[in-house]
């Protein structure tokens, strides 16, 4: 997968408690990455926050762009993440029927 | 029409006869989040677009009735909010798009939406591409739409298939005759 711009990201401190199993599993990242410990918790964050954005997104509670803005990335990069894990994005089979009536009601 | 309508018909290889026969319009928002972003990640399909939608880019105009609509609609992002500014100031037919956020904004407007996958149906339909182009079209869409809707756009292309055919039969029948 390409990268997803996040090098260029705005980033700002924020104060959080962390359960130790958390802060073990991190370190435990940092390890096997080759990376430090912050950047290691921030994987993990944008790992739940992908899958958050995709459940959204499917759900039509957010839009593609919307999708990319928060996750900084472009439109594409979406797609192929929801690609990578299965999901299915985009109007379901009731908004295609509903288009075509009105296409259809368009056109008498 | 929207980023997610954009990405779409390019994968499917369709953007350039859509583009030839309908007058469509990209938002400069959407160009942004689709052209630009996607070259930056390396994305080759964004250089494609980049030269299919040249001199149809137009720069975000803000309009009050789609500042009406949006006020009640935090769920979208730029690109879609462009689109339906450029909607209104265009008096545009309909906007291409699938995105399901957005397609719920637009119905609960009375806007009209066309999904991609409607979109070359309609093309078929209309003669601005050839059926066998279509369902060509709807197969590289495959992996990118609902498999539900795939299911709709192939049923709705066999139907065209069979009312051209009968078209064709009637007209040679009436020739003999």
């Amino acid at each position: 997968m390409r990268a997803r711009g996040r090098a260029r990201a705005k980033t700002m401190p924020y104060p959080l408690r962390l359960p130790r199993g958390l802060l073990e599993l991190a370190d435990l990242r940092a390890a096997e990455e080759r990376v430090d410990r912050s950047t290691a918790l921030r994987q993990l964050l944008y790992a739940g926050a992908e899958e958050y954005v995709l459940k959204l997104l499917q759900r039509g509670r957010i839009s593609l762009s919307k999708a990319a803005e928060l996750l900084e990335c472009s439109s594409w990069a979406i797609y192929e993440l929801a690609q990578e894990r299965g999901v299915s994005l985009g109007g379901t089979a009731e908004e295609y029927k509903e288009a075509k009536e009105r296409l259809m009601s368009g056109k008498d | 029409m929207d980023s997610d309508g954009l990405i779409k018909l390019a994968k499917s290889g369709i953007l350039a006869q859509v583009i030839r026969e309908w007058h469509c319009l990209v938002p400069q928002a959407v160009y942004e989040e689709t052209v630009e972003r996607g070259k930056q990640e390396a994305y080759p399909d964004a250089e494609e677009i980049e030269r299919l939608v040249q001199g149809h880019v137009k720069p975000l105009r803000e309009n009050e009735h789609a500042e009406a609509i949006l006020a009640q609609a935090r769920a979208l992002g730029r690109g879609e909010q462009e689109a339906l500014h450029l909607f209104f100031n265009e008096r545009a037919d309909a906007i291409i798009t699938d995105d399901r956020a957005f397609l719920a904004v637009l119905k609960r407007a009375g806007l009209p939406a066309l999904p991609p996958a409607l979109a070359l149906v309609e093309l078929a339909r209309s003669g601005g591409i050839q059926l066998a182009e279509a369902e060509s079209a709807l197969e590289m869409m495959k992996g990118l739409i609902r498999q539900e809707v795939y299911q709709l756009a192939r049923r709705d292309l066999e139907e065209l298939r069979k009312t051209k055919l009968k078209g064709a039969e009637m007209d040679e029948g009436e020739r003999q005759s």
